[in-house]
């Protein structure tokens, strides 16, 4: 099996999509400025200036200055590092634990199996904004926290995808030769039913980091996720709610809200390209 | 039929309890002392009489005795009190219901029927300009949060374009029906956008993969009109997945309600549930929470009866 030409095959094919490119092109780019931001812009995020406070875009501040005359430029990309750290490290932790009790739900079936799903059908029963508010409010608020709630709210839909896969996996003519053969669970398990659910990993990973983002700015929004001196887009547009800030002053929060629309809507691109990438049924080129 | 509706009904008791144990379970895990919440920020209360308080509340027993007790309870339809203001749970929910309820069955409705239309509009202009435009529509609408949506709305329509109130809510048994839509108009657009989108989406795909099928040939052959074979012919045939695809976002639905009722200051369900999590309300959270829950089982089985209804092999199995 050579793997670096199915490597190049799916990259061939994920290419050809246009609207794959675009997302993948404008995704790094935003993730490259919000993590070098620092480094990119002459002002620092939490730069206090009582001189320079509320204005408008101009040439000296992009995007102009909040309340207290900190840089929107400099903020709204801080903001967005914390958004994506927030994104990426849920759904690390949801394909952490998914993954596990999915392979563990799939592999072993009867009881084990039984115990997880009916969980798991609990869980995804309940609009995700309810789940994520409870369990905000038993975990608790700020980066590390909502990173947590966001990951236990996630994993049951990647315990699903990997428990199907696994299932079906394991009826396989080549398990059943290796389980002949005397290979151990842990074996089976880690050497030919994980390899095997990597393409629904990988797409659950792209949308789901969609979601991610879209629910840490939910839980920032009405006041549950990230928490001061932490600032992410979800806090940024939240300063919205105060009426006067929504009507007078639109540079605050508008920027914050582009880049969530325009991140999110990337990540959407990539995951549909990934998707088409490894189903099976577009496969004939 | 009857006993069809029976049978769900039953499958869906033990998830019913899992949701109570659950909820139960995760409050009860909650940090941080309940009894402060009774207390002005600023006075100091003596160990014994916090001692008193929680006693009085009951949260002094042991768990198990506190959910047996909260089970019989809510059989019996008494939700507890709330923590805040010691007004009755039920009381409190079922003043916030009938906001909520409007605000949902409006954006559920409207955004069914425009999402349909849509969708068929752009199923039948397959690859035109507006169906391209139509799905970067439906691909920005699924990528902005509500909120944003909503705070956008209200300053498009509301601030600079003055046509709609910016929040509060008028009550349809007192108001004459135009004042009811003048505070409604905005905040169901809002929820219904990414519904909308979503449906728009697979009915156009629902109607492009039957489409290919060969009675649509032969309705076509007949000398039917395009119109006849999309709407009599294709359309029933597409409804199976969009009557899911209504059923599996109406909780999304409903969570898109707390955002719009957060920003237009509509006073449904939504608010409270803030209120509660705020103030760790534990018998107003799980009350909200097991009411949402029933409601979506609910919906759940009334989507299952549709198709059986829709489509009669499914009752068979």
């Amino acid at each position: 099996m050579n793997h670096s030409s199915i490597g190049a095959a799916r990259w061939r094919k994920f290419k050809s999509s246009k609207a794959a490119m675009f997302g993948l092109v404008v995704f790094l780019t935003i993730a490259f400025i919000c993590v070098f931001s620092s480094q990119l812009f002459h002002f620092d995020s939490n730069a206090i200036d009582l001189e320079s406070t509320l204005l408008p875009p101009s040439r000296m501040h992009w995007l102009g200055t909040d309340q207290i005359g900190r840089d929107i430029l400099a903020r709204t990309f801080a903001a967005g590092r914390i958004s994506l750290l927030v994104g990426v490290a849920s759904v690390a932790l949801a394909l952490l634990i998914g993954t596990l009790l999915g392979a563990l739900a799939g592999y072993f079936g009867g009881w084990v199996d039984n115990l997880i799903m009916r969980f798991v059908d609990m869980v995804m029963t309940f609009p995700p904004i309810i789940v994520l508010m409870t369990l905000a409010a038993v975990i608790g608020s700020g980066t590390g926290k909502t990173v947590i709630v966001i990951g236990l709210l996630s994993w049951p839909l990647v315990c699903r995808l990997v428990r199907a896969r696994v299932l079906s996996i394991r009826e396989m003519e080549f398990v059943a030769a290796a389980r002949t053969l005397g290979a151990s669970h842990t074996y089976i398990l880690f050497k030919h039913c994980m390899p095997n659910t990597m393409d629904v990993l990988v797409v659950f990973s792209s949308l789901g980091f969609v979601s991610a983002i879209l629910a840490e700015a939910g839980l920032s929004f009405l006041g549950l996720g990230v928490q001061f001196p932490d600032a992410s887009w979800g806090s940024l547009i939240s300063i919205a709610r105060e009426a006067s800030v929504l009507k007078q002053y639109p540079w605050i929060w508008l920027p914050s809200g582009v880049f969530i629309v325009v991140t999110a809507l990337s990540a959407n691109f990539i995951g549909d390209g990934l998707r088409q990438t490894f189903d099976p049924k577009t496969n004939k080129e | 039929m009857l006993k069809y509706i029976f049978k769900r009904l039953l499958v869906n008791i033990p998830t019913m309890f899992a949701i109570l144990v659950t909820v139960f379970v995760l409050i009860n895990m909650a940090p941080g002392d309940p009894v402060d919440a009774f207390v002005p920020p600023n006075t100091a209360l003596t160990d014994e009489q916090k001692a008193v308080l929680r006693h009085d509340l009951g949260l002094d027993k042991a768990l198990p005795v506190r959910f047996v007790i909260w089970i019989g309870q809510v059989a019996s339809g008494d939700l507890g009190y709330r923590y805040k203001n010691g007004a009755k749970v039920l009381d409190e929910i079922q003043s916030r219901v009938m906001p909520t309820l409007l605000l949902a069955f409006s954006g559920l409705a409207g955004g069914s029927l425009l999402g349909i239309m849509l969708g068929i509009f752009s199923s039948r202009r397959y690859n035109s300009r507006i169906d391209h435009l139509l799905s970067i529509f439906a691909y920005v609408a699924i990528s902005s949060p509500v909120f944003l949506l909503g705070i956008l709305g209200m300053y498009l329509f509301s601030l600079k374009l003055g046509w709609f109130p910016t929040g509060g809510y008028s009550d349809p048994g007192k108001d004459n029906p135009l004042t009811i839509l003048y505070y409604l108009a905005l905040p169901a657009s809002v929820l219904s956008i990414q519904f909308i989108a979503i449906l728009m989406r697979y009915t156009r795909a629902g109607l492009l993969g039957v489409m290919t099928q060969d009675y649509i040939r032969t309705a076509r052959a007949k000398g039917l009109s395009a119109r006849a074979v999309t709407l009599r012919h294709a359309f029933p045939n597409a409804l199976i997945p969009i009557v899911t695809v209504i059923g599996a976002n109406l909780s999304a639905l409903i969570g898109g309600a707390v955002f719009v009722e957060t920003v237009f200051s509509w006073p449904g369900l939504g608010m409270l549930f803030l209120d509660g999590i705020e103030s760790r309300d534990y018998p107003l959270i799980m009350g909200i929470a097991l009411l949402m829950a029933m409601a979506i089982l609910l919906v759940n089985m009334l989507t299952d009866v549709i198709y059986s209804w829709i489509d009669p092999r499914i009752s068979l199995k």
